[in-house]
């Protein structure tokens, strides 16, 4: 992550369209509302509940239709909404892999810091911050997709209303403020005007061409909370595209914030080894 | 043997107690590593010896069970090695039973393996065994660290890791004794191959011959702290006894240290204090004196799935006049400090599926070196496979990386885990 003033004033733009109870001033109507819209579809998609817990299965699908699949438990716990969050992840599978654990606490105001660890030497290894743009275990998400990008990077815009996998959205154009945050020049985002999802976005580059289209293809009702519990990425370049399947969802895990650490990387929790 | 024996009984038993269904998994492997060069010190034996540090078949399986509260795990390697006169060997690396007693305390006993510290491929506070022969032969990176018997009591409390790990009787690190490797023998003043290795004499399993780790670990912002403290014997034989013998000298050791992320880099430093038990003023030439060593580094991202990292380590001899005094004349001098540089760079490919790597120490003081390099492909989920090379050199025969100048090497593995 960018440890860069813009992040701080992106925090405070954060912290005010939260926060204020004022009605947005005419000049900003527009933009005033399409943060607010993305703020509440980011709190629905990557901060529902106050944290919880999925076993998750990624098909990675390349354009020759050769398969790849990874099988992972993830737990997730909040700090504060659009705030500091931890996450858990431990490998099933593939079998190379099963047992590795991978922890990250992710921070809203400066660089995640990440810890993996490697089972057959018992090694916790702290590991460098990498490029969020960077790919997530090989698959078309990147980690930016997985954790969130904040919506305050983003000057955003409200193109009207739409629809999008069968519901009425409300579809909204995001640019990033600073370029260089971004691989991509703009995206658009339809948020499902009921559950503030985000069923559909497309991500566009400089040249004006679609790159990448994310979708969520299903979404239950779990513990009241409206969950996508199936998405795709589809890279438009290469072909490829990533399934995600979410299954045992619950809000309600065990572990508290505080248990995100050393023992928890060498120690998962009995329902995810089992 | 024995042991592993009573180790594997115990674990089996306990996997029918804490669950119907435990979860199996392993590889199977194929190890071929070819010398790069003849290496003249180990004419004596047969040519596969000669031509093939390693040349193995090996299958692993892994056993493990989760109840609610405990947890074990049985990992046994059986390997077939055509460079090796007993060919075949059962290889157990880990059986044991970890309980987690209370919400702050965790024991885990049996066969482990073990590692703390901050090192890249150096180090300082870690003092589990670790396996030479495997790391300069091809193996994977995972076979550095052979399993230890170990109590290992872990206690956690309000951010405070405190852990101490015990062992009834001392492993050695696995050093190369000539046969897959040639290697520097201190009473001929050559480099050897097995038939002319020296002996080196065993530490006796007894009550005092123990070994005891701890370690206290915290964090305080983004920064992580720790202490360790060791005791037990020299890690690889280098006392000398007067008849010709190598063995293990006794050693305790302090230290600390600390990782902490800076801008966009990640460093880390640690130091230890090693202290030669049975030569504490340094007098005695044929027991290596107490030192200081250390290393500090950074890692860092350098984009998208490239990684970097460099280190600069050194061991400072503390009573080096008296070392040098006291050495017969024309025996071979290390200097008071010596200084080591690492560097590392990783670079993922193809979505992730290949990984190409190569690390380097360069021996500053020693002048010498070696570099290991990889490149690995999932070619499917299932299936690894891995080129690299080992390559080793020096300007003296008696260094840490000198001894091995003749055994480079490159090597291909092909892995099926399921």
């Amino acid at each position: 992550m960018l440890k860069t003033p813009i992040r701080s004033g992106a925090a405070a733009l954060c912290a005010v369209a939260l926060l204020t109870a004022y009605p947005p001033g005419p000049v900003h109507a527009q933009t005033s509302a399409a943060l607010d819209l993305m703020n509440q579809s980011h709190l629905a998609y990557y901060y529902a509940g106050d944290g919880g817990q999925a076993r998750v299965v990624m098909v990675l699908t390349d354009a020759q239709g050769k398969m790849r699949t990874r099988e992972f438990w993830i737990a997730r716990r909040d700090i504060a909404d659009m705030g500091d969050q931890r996450y858990y992840t431990y490998f099933l599978k593939p079998a190379d892999v099963a047992r590795t654990a991978f922890l990250v606490h992710k921070k809203a105001q400066a660089n995640d810091d990440r810890w993996l660890y490697i089972p057959t030497l018992d090694l916790v290894k702290r590991i460098a911050a990498d490029d969020r743009r960077a790919s997530f275990v090989g698959s078309d998400f990147t980690y930016e997709d997985i954790s969130g990008r904040l919506p305050a990077l983003d000057n955003h815009e409200i193109i009207g209303p739409d629809t999008a996998m069968g519901r009425s959205v409300t579809k909204v154009k995001s640019t990033p403020k600073d370029p260089k945050t971004a691989d991509y020049a703009y995206r658009f985002t339809w948020v499902d005007d009921e559950t503030n999802l985000p069923l559909k976005e497309e991500y566009i580059d400089k040249k004006g061409v679609a790159v990448r289209q994310f979708q969520i293809d299903s979404v239950e009702t779990i513990e009241a909370i409206p969950t996508a519990v199936v998405r795709t990425m589809f890279n438009l370049e290469t072909g490829r595209k990533t399934t995600i399947s979410f299954t045992n969802v619950s809000y309600k895990t065990n572990l508290k914030a505080d248990d995100f650490n050393e023992r928890l990387l060498k120690n998962p929790p009995a329902d995810f080894a089992r | 043997m024995r042991t592993s024996v009573i180790l594997l009984v115990i674990t089996c038993v306990w996997v029918t107690r804490v669950t119907s269904q435990p979860i199996i998994g392993g590889f199977v492997e194929i190890n071929q590593a070819i010398r790069v060069e003849k290496n003249s010190a180990l004419g004596d034996g047969t040519l596969s010896a000669r031509s093939y540090p390693r040349s193995e078949v090996r299958a692993q399986m892994t056993l493990r069970g989760t109840g609610e509260r405990e947890e074990f795990f049985l990992r046994a390697d059986l390997a077939s090695d055509a460079t090796t006169a007993t060919r075949s060997m059962v290889d157990l690396r880990e059986a044991y039973i970890k309980m987690h007693l209370t919400d702050w305390l965790d024991i885990k006993l049996g066969r482990q393996v073990a590692t703390w510290g901050t090192g890249d491929f150096v180090f300082a506070n870690d003092l589990f065994a670790k396996d030479w022969e495997a790391f300069f032969t091809g193996l994977d990176d995972a076979y550095l660290k052979p399993p230890q018997d170990l109590l290992r009591t872990s206690v956690y409390l309000s951010g405070v890791t405190i852990e101490i790990a015990a062992s009834p009787y001392f492993t050695p690190d696995n050093i190369p004794d000539g046969r897959r490797l040639s290697i520097y023998n201190p009473f001929l003043g050559r480099v050897v191959g097995s038939s002319e290795a020296p002996t080196i004499l065993p530490v006796g399993k007894k009550l005092n011959n123990g070994e005891i780790f701890g370690r206290l670990a915290g964090t305080h912002g983004g920064a992580e702290w720790t202490l360790y403290g060791y005791r037990g014997f020299w890690p690889t034989p280098q006392g000398m006894t007067v008849s010709g013998e190598l063995f293990y000298p006794r050693l305790w050791s302090a230290g600390g240290s600390l990782q902490v992320p800076v801008g966009s880099f990640l460093a880390h430093a640690e130091a230890a204090a090693y202290v030669s038990q049975d030569d504490t003023d340094g007098r005695n030439p044929l027991i290596p004196n107490s030192q200081i060593r250390g290393f500090a580094g950074v890692e860092k991202s350098l984009g998208i799935d490239w990684t970097a990292g460099a280190q600069y380590y050194a061991e400072f001899m503390l009573d080096h006049d008296r070392y040098a005094t006291g050495l017969p004349a024309g025996a071979p001098t290390f200097d008071e400090l010596r200084s080591t540089v690492t560097g590392r760079i990783t670079k993922l490919l193809h979505n992730q599926t290949i990984i190409v790597s190569a690390f380097a120490y360069w021996g500053v003081s020693d002048e010498d070196w070696h570099l290991r390099t990889s490149v690995g492909y999932k070619i499917t989920d299932a299936i690894n496979w891995t080129v690299g090379a080992s390559l080793i050199g020096g300007n003296r025969p008696y260094t840490m990386f000198g001894q091995f100048r003749d055994n480079s090497n490159v090597y291909t593995r092909v892995r099926y885990s399921f």
